[in-house]
Parts: C-alpha cells; structure tokens; sequence
C-alpha cells in the first residue's frame, strides 16, 4: 500500500510540475492569438501519464514544446531570453524523461505481483533519476556554451539565410570539438 | 541500434534548424543546439561492446500436477563490462499464471556481478509446458540507445494431471504373474496369510517352523502360506477426436486422463505392473512396469495427450498381441461416442485378458457447457449409451462414471456388484 501510494505521489508530483509549467509557458505568452496551446499540451501529457499511454504523452509533449517555441519565435534576442528559452526547453525536455520513466516503472510493476523483486524497480528508478539528472547538466551546459557562441557571433537581426547557416555550422563544430575533449579524448588515457 | 526517441530527437532537431533557416529565428536555431546537445551527451550511453551474459534457469522441481504452484529461479551473470539498464523477460506459454514475483525486470549488472530474479508459476492445464526464451533488452534511460537479443535457455516441465487418491477400492487383476504382489492368489506361496501346515523340509527357514505343532505332533511341522502375487493392467485411453466432447477448461478427454492417472497410481501402489496404450495424435504405449519411476513415466506421458483422429481401440490389438504380456487386466477408458467397440473388445476378452471399461459420461460434461439443452436429445443420447453399457456388460466390467464424483465411489461400487455376480 505505501509502495504504491509512493508511485501515486510521484505521478502527483509529475502532474503538478507539468500544470505548473504550462501555465506558466500560456501566461507568459497571453494576447498571442494560440496562448492557450501548452495548456492542452500539457493536459494531454497528464493524461497520458495517468492514462499510461506512451503515445498520447509524447504527443502532449511535443504539443507543449511546439506551440511554445513557436508563439516566442519572434522574441528579442539577448542574454536572458536565451537563458529563458535554455532553462524551459530543459524542464519540458526532463518532465517528459520522468514522466516515461514512471510510464516504464508502472509497466514492469504491473508484471510484479507481491513484493518478490521490487528491489530492482526501485535501483532503476534511484539510477534512471541520477542518470538523468547528470544527462540534463551536461547538456544544459553544452547548450548554454553553444548558445553563448551563437550570441556572441552575432547581435541584432539575422544578416541572411546562409549567414545564419554558416553561424550554425560552425557553432556545432564547436561544440562537437567541446564534447570530443570532454568525452571521447579521456578514452584513450584511461588504462584498460 | 537507435531508438525510435532518438530518431524523433534527431528528426526534431533538423525540422527546428530548418523552421530556424525559414523563420528567420532565432529560438529554433537555439532549440537545435539544445537538442542536439543531449543526443550529443547522451551518445555515450550506447553499449560499446559486445554483452556477454550468462543465462540460467531452475526449478525446485521438474514436473507437477495441476493446479500446483513453483518457483522458477532465472539467474544472470554478467561476465563483460557493466551493464546498466537490462530489460528481462522470460516467456512463459499463456496456461501458465505468476502468482508471485515477475517474468519481466529490469537489472544494474556490474562486472561479473550476478542476479537472480525469482517468480512463482501456478499452472493451470496438463501438459509439456516450455518455459523459454529469454529476452534481454539494453535501453539507456533516455531510451536513445536500444540493443534487442534472446538467450535460448530453455526449460520444459510437465503439467502433470490431476490425480484422486485411492484408499477404499483396489482394481487388481483376476490373472496373477509369478512376481510378489498384494493379490491372494490361488497358490501356496510367499505371503503373509496362514494357509496350512505341512512336514518340515530340509530346505525350509527356521523362521517358518511351527514351533507349538511340532511340540504337539512330536515331529517338525512348517507353516505354508497364501502366495501374494500381482498382475498385469494395460490401460488404454481413448484420445480418439470422435470422443471429445467439452470445451478447453472441461472436456471429456481430459476426464479421460485424470481416471487413468488415477488408476495408475492405485494399481502400482497395490505393486502391480501397468502399461500404457494412447490413442490421442500418435500412438504411444509403455511396457508394463512397476514403480514410482514408472508412474511418472505414465503421468508425463498422459500429461501430453493430445487429441486425433488417426488410431482407435482397434490398432491396439496387434499391440497388445506383440508388445504385451498375455493374461493381462485391459482398462479401456473412453467416453464411448465415436463407434461400437464391443467387437474389438470381445477380440481382446478371446486373447485371454480380463477387460474393464470405464467411461466418463459425456452427458454430464455436454450439460454443464451447452446452456440450453434439450432433454428429448438428452434422453435420447442416455438410451443410446445405456445400449451400448448394456451390450459392453456381457464380456467386461463396465464403470458409467459421472467426471463430478469421485472415481473412488463410482469403482467401489461396480466392483462389489461384479464380484457378487
């Protein structure tokens, strides 16, 4: 009872996070004509998550991250719209990891029958959380860094198609060096 | 392999670069290099090197009745690099329910470290039951990476049929064989009940003396004995299509089963020799033989009785003429539906063997399934094979026996009728 009273909470918690976050990305963009496109995204994922419908969970998502990265397309670009734009992809981004991760969980405890081997549901879930948390700060990280590179290339409107093409092209070059010295350089010193 | 998430990651990432190009904005362009940053830091979570796992199953036994309970243990070893989200599923055949426990988890493996994941199975219909394979999955938990494979170790156990214990009532055959057994026969020999007294002969033990006659008659008296022999009983179940009536869950072939595991146990218990013909999709017999071993023999060979239509009572003669010991107790067990058996059994009555038969009444089993039955075809259906029982009755014993009631009961029964006869 109180195992699964735990995993209701977490569903809660989940819930909660994405209302919270949906209202929040609708009242940020109130008297754009569609404000109200997260608050569906984001019904729609809560109801995939209690409904335990992976599908109709990745397509509130995407509904969600869609309609707001679309309704802000036309913000000014600066320092902290982009660190406002980072940090809300990164929070749909890990809402969706969790929310799959308790849809998974729910699926191989609803295969458990008694208490005989919920030991290993619960290591997943303490490693899946650790994993993702880890996942995420890399990422918002190399993130950040490339749209660092990308503001300090240039500031104001986009000159043309092939500039904006070029900037991307050589910022991701960028940032595939960052990660090959991060990630793939330390392989080779470390001993078998 | 990727995934379907990474490929909708990697497919958002171009829509967003290219909506960015289109748009002239800057936030797609900033949605790509978020996106791609994770694919990027998340790379490394797929395998880079060959998993070497090793697979083992067991069970605290191999073979149980229905309706019984066990534990399946499914150890894995890990003996390659560190495995950090493997995904387990042992495949179980669909009559076979967990009670306990799962079939399916999902495992941290470090090197050389092993797990072992335990689950208890309650199955539910006889039969060979394949417990196998195992299917290994390796998914990050961003489910970007995903690496599928299967590890054939395989497990069969037998569903063994239900079985009734039979105390009250012995089936023991009219002909006895030279081996001890728990049949009184005919003949002074090795057993346990007085008979007679006799001379002493040189050769007898002393143990056998009679000491208080041999004080009385001045001169060494033995005691003689009633010889305890046993016999020989072929059981012969009818698997035949014709004579199956019922559903999955309660049919007549399945009643058929159980009265033969039941008389099996019963008559090897009394140290008997059974044998075993089936007419179901092949046709298998076991030499008579006695013993526990021998019961489960016959028990995983009923286990996997299946139903035909190729063999009937009649191929069974030139078995039973060729393969099996003369003088012998056959046991027919059939529900008699398919076509007159009484000349085929009348053959084996003229090879010197003592027929029984009993027949599940399909009747019984027909009404508990069809909801609306009528009771003229009822009627006419119990005429037709009280006319059969009758005609059977005149070279065998015959046992009608409703599947409902103990076979015990019924046995006990026809066996006191037929002795006073």
């Amino acid at each position: 009872m109180e195992k699964k009273l735990k995993y209701d909470l977490n569903k809660i918690l989940l819930a909660i996070l994405v209302s919270i976050i949906s209202v929040w990305a609708s009242t940020s963009l109130v008297g754009v004509w569609g404000w109200w496109f997260p608050i569906i995204g984001g019904v729609g994922s809560i109801f995939g998550l209690y409904l335990e419908k992976t599908k109709i969970l990745n397509i509130g998502i995407l509904i969600l991250i869609a309609s707001f990265f679309f309704l802000i397309k036309d913000i000014p670009f600066n320092h902290l719209n982009l660190l406002f734009i980072i940090f809300m992809f990164f929070s749909f981004f890990g809402l969706w990891v969790f929310m799959k991760r308790e849809l998974f969980a729910s699926e191989i405890k609803s295969d458990l029958i008694g208490y005989e081997g919920i030991g290993y549901l619960n290591e997943y879930k303490k490693d899946s959380a650790l994993h993702y948390l880890k996942t995420l700060l890399m990422g918002l990280l190399v993130s950040l860094a490339g749209g660092m590179i990308a503001v300090h290339s240039f500031i104001g409107p986009l000159p043309s198609g092939l500039a904006l093409f070029l900037n991307v092209f050589f910022s991701l070059m960028i940032l595939f060096g960052l990660y090959s010295v991060l990630f793939l350089l330390p392989k080779y010193f470390i001993a078998e | 392999m990727k995934s379907t998430t990474s490929f909708v990651l990697f497919s958002a990432t171009i829509t967003s670069f290219i909506l960015g190009i289109i748009l002239d904005s800057w936030v797609f362009i900033i949605l790509t290099i978020s996106i791609f940053s994770i694919l990027a830091v998340e790379s490394k979570g797929a395998l880079q090197e060959e998993v070497k796992l090793k697979v083992e199953r067991k069970s605290e036994k191999m073979s149980l009745y229905e309706d019984d309970e066990i534990w399946i243990e499914l150890t894995i070893k890990n003996e390659g690099k560190p495995l950090n989200y493997l995904e387990i599923f042992d495949s179980l055949p669909p009559d076979i329910d967990i009670v306990e426990g799962s079939n399916h988890h999902i495992l941290k493996l470090d090197e050389k470290e092993e797990k072992t994941m335990r689950y208890k199975i309650h199955c539910t219909r006889r039969g060979e039951m394949e417990i196998g394979p195992v299917k290994l999955r390796y998914r990050d938990p961003l489910d970007l990476h995903v690496e599928e494979w299967t590890s054939y170790e395989l497990m069969d156990i037998f569903v063994l049929p239900d079985i009734q214990k039979m105390k009250g009532v012995n089936v023991r055959p009219i002909y006895t064989k030279s081996w001890i057994g728990n049949i009184k026969s005919q003949r002074i020999g090795i057993g346990s009940e007085f008979f007679s007294l006799r001379e002493y002969m040189p050769e007898d033990a002393l143990k056998k003396i009679n000491w208080k006659a041999t004080a009385r008659f001045l001169e060494p008296m033995t005691n003689e004995f009633i010889g305890e022999k046993s016999g020989d009983v072929i059981l012969i179940v009818d698997g035949h299509r014709k004579n199956i009536i019922g559903n999955a869950e309660r049919n007549t072939l399945d009643a058929t089963i159980r009265a033969a595991g039941t008389l099996a146990s019963s008559i090897l218990e009394d140290r008997n020799r059974v044998g075993l013909i089936v007419l179901g999709d092949y046709l298998r017999w076991l030499y008579p033989d006695s013993g526990r071993d021998h019961f489960y023999k016959i028990m995983e060979e009923l286990s996997g009785v299946k139903e035909g239509g190729e063999w009937e009572l009649e191929d069974t003669k030139w078995i039973l003429r060729g393969f099996f010991p003369k003088r012998s107790m056959v046991i027919f067990i059939s529900p008699l539906l398919s076509k007159d058996v009484s000349e085929t059994l009348l053959d084996i009555c003229m090879e010197e063997h003592n027929v029984m038969v009993i027949s599940p009444d399909p009747l019984v089993i027909e009404k508990e399934i069809i909801e609306d039955h009528s009771s003229l075809a009822e009627n006419l259906s119990q005429l037709d094979r009280n006319v059969i029982l009758d005609k059977l009755w005149k070279y065998s014993v015959v046992v009608d026996w409703d599947p409902n009631e103990p076979l015990e009961a019924c046995l006990k029964e026809v066996i006191r009728y037929w002795r006073r006869s």
